[in-house]
């Protein structure tokens, strides 16, 4: 059978070298004119080519396997639809946690593309700057991806309707929109370290992994085929992401303390995003497989050390300040971002309820430390006001953090005060800023040029910049309706619309 | 001697399934718990994917490159080639 014999495939090694060497040297244009940005954060690469994909990932397999991912999701996503199986998730409630999903993480899915399309440009090197544009699909792929399988949502449950338009205006979304507008701001290496190292490493496994095995937890596959199917992506972008840290780091000894620096910030930046994955984790999962407290054990004390450790023989070092916060407030953080969140949900496009007993007690089981000393005794004051129809909504505007935007609701707890709010301040140019915590602090201060330029939401209402000052008149600006998007779930149309679906 | 430990997420699916047998035979020590929808795989040091025990398992060709299609998330560095996945601690 010599003539159906194949020819010899090349193996992966010599396949990619063929397959990714395929750029060339300017020869009538200077190198720094057509590469501008690779000098301005001082990092310096002597030779681009010692980079190799650990993947060895070539145009023709990443087509192939992508495809295959495709067909599988949708396919579920069909099937989800064409069941009703919106029907069967385990409470409506848990339908906000994918609104906050949809308005808060979706658009930040797209400023990645927007980043890594610039930095695949702005890169020298072949192998690096094709990983980097298969970066930008893969991430334009999640966009559309939670956008398509969420949209079966929007048919049946308020607060979908438009996305967009909320992550650029409502107040809490302001977080993730200036993570990743600081991130995308940067400087080429330093958005690769934010968003390869710092964020896909240590931060997206804690974002994707327990809330999307909650997802499932909570009937809602069509999420979590979504969910892993996209983090199957994240999984090729964390070892990219090392990778590329590892060779800065290994091509001049000048580089090690700017990328240091870089690490140290936007791990810190990653974990205080987070805290919105926090609540929903704790809080917005009707059943939770997994608490934030136990995820911080497995991807904090456990992942992102050991990642710490094999960076140490370059000159890397564990950001002790930072994991330590991290530590210490474990215990504490879903339930005060929840704290906050419920007193403004008048102002929100997402509903907001109080633990019932049963969760109360899981409550008091994951966290023996701090449930029932510190949240517990708050909550079932919560609940007395709600039985005497008295339910608190904050009509204020809080202050909120100049770095990361979230408002000033953290308490001491490193000082052994948990009971008792702190906050921090810096001064710049004779004006005073305010930060949640000293992580922001320092990344401020690092930067005050950058951070003064940030676009703080109570500022902008106040300077009449959002619809006006009252709150109807900003919700309206929000295109959130209302006694419809916003307020609590009890009594919701959403409550109504799930109490029909359920009886019929 | 390593102290830090590595990690592979799989989804719960028939590959899934399989690919985690196959590490289970190959991998001394390891430690492998079903969670919603996906199984957690963990061990001192490094996991190795051989494609040939995965092969055997499945009853079909496997390539170690369709790891991606139901690998979830993982802890550790990674080192691929034809024969075999590994994700490994360094320290
Ligand atoms: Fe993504
Ligand atoms: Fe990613
Ligand atoms: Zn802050």
């Amino acid at each position: 059978m010599s003539i159906n014999q194949r020819k010899k495939r090349l193996n992966k090694k010599e396949q990619y070298k063929y397959m990714t060497r395929l750029g060339w040297d300017p020869t009538y244009q200077k190198s720094e004119d057509v590469y501008p940005y690779l000098k301005m954060e001082g990092i310096k690469i002597h030779d681009w080519e010692a980079w190799e994909d650990p993947f060895r990932m070539t145009m023709d397999s990443y087509w192939k396997l992508q495809a295959e991912k495709d067909k599988k999701l949708y396919s579920i996503i069909d099937a989800f639809a064409q069941n009703n199986a919106q029907k069967n998730i385990s409470d409506a409630r848990y339908v906000n946690a994918l609104k906050l999903f949809l308005t808060g993480v979706t658009p930040l899915e797209y400023k990645v593309v927007q980043g890594f399309s610039h930095v695949a440009r702005a890169f020298r090197g072949e192998g690096a700057s094709i990983a980097c544009q298969m970066q930008a699909i893969d991430e334009l792929r999640h966009f559309q991806t939670q956008v398509h399988t969420m949209s079966h949502y929007n048919k049946y449950f308020d607060g979908f309707h438009d996305y967009a338009k909320a992550h650029d205006r409502v107040w809490y979304l302001s977080v993730p929109k200036s993570f990743g507008d600081d991130a995308s701001t940067a400087g080429p290496f330093e958005f690769l370290t934010a968003i390869s190292f710092s964020f896909e490493f240590v931060l997206t496994s804690l974002l994707f992994v327990p809330f999307m095995s909650g997802a499932a937890y909570n009937g809602d596959m069509a999420t979590v085929t979504f969910g892993f199917s996209a983090q199957s992506d994240e999984s090729r972008h964390m070892t990219l992401g090392l990778s590329a840290i590892k060779f800065i780091l290994e091509q001049d000894p000048d580089n090690v303390p700017i990328v240091q620096e870089w690490m140290d910030k936007w791990l810190w930046r990653g974990y205080r995003l987070l805290g919105l994955v926090a609540m929903m984790m704790d809080y917005m999962l009707p059943n939770s497989p997994t608490s934030w407290a136990e995820s911080v054990e497995l991807y904090i004390e456990q992942n992102c050390i050991a990642l710490y450790k094999d960076l140490e023989r370059y000159g890397i070092e564990l950001p002790t300040d930072t994991i330590n916060t991290i530590i210490a407030e474990k215990g504490h953080l879903s339930h005060q971002v929840w704290n906050i969140f419920y007193n403004h949900t008048n102002a929100a496009a997402f509903h907001t309820w109080m633990p019932d007993e049963e969760k109360m007690n899981w409550l008091s089981e994951k966290y023996p430390d701090t449930f029932d000393k510190y949240y517990r005794p708050m909550f079932e004051r919560y609940i007395e006001l709600e039985k005497k129809g008295e339910r608190f909504y904050s009509e204020t505007l809080p202050i909120i953090c100049q770095t990361c935007q979230i408002p000033l609701g953290f308490t001491d707890i490193e000082g052994g005060n948990p009971h008792v709010y702190t906050h921090e301040t810096s001064e710049f140019n004779g004006e005073k800023f305010h930060f949640c915590s000293k992580g922001c602090k320092h990344v401020f201060e690092k930067q005050p040029e950058k951070y003064t330029q940030a676009w703080l939401p109570p500022h902008q209402i106040f300077q009449g910049n959002c619809g006006g000052a009252t709150i109807p008149e900003v919700l309206k600006w929000y295109k959130i309706e209302n006694g419809v998007d916003n307020l609590d779930y009890v009594g919701s149309p959403d409550e109504a619309m799930w109490n029909k679906l359920k009886n019929n | 001697m390593s102290s830090s430990v590595a990690l592979l997420c799989l989804q719960a699916t028939e590959d899934g399934r399989a690919i985690a047998q196959a590490i289970k035979e190959d991998n001394e020590g390891v430690i492998i718990t079903n969670k919603p929808a996906m199984i957690q795989i963990e061990r001192e040091g490094r996991i190795e994917v051989n494609a040939s025990t995965v092969s055997e398992v499945l009853g079909r060709e496997w390539d170690p490159e369709e790891l991606q299609l139901v690998l979830i998330s993982l802890g550790g560095q990674v080192e691929e080639d034809d024969e075999q996945f590994v994700v490994y601690w360094d320290n």
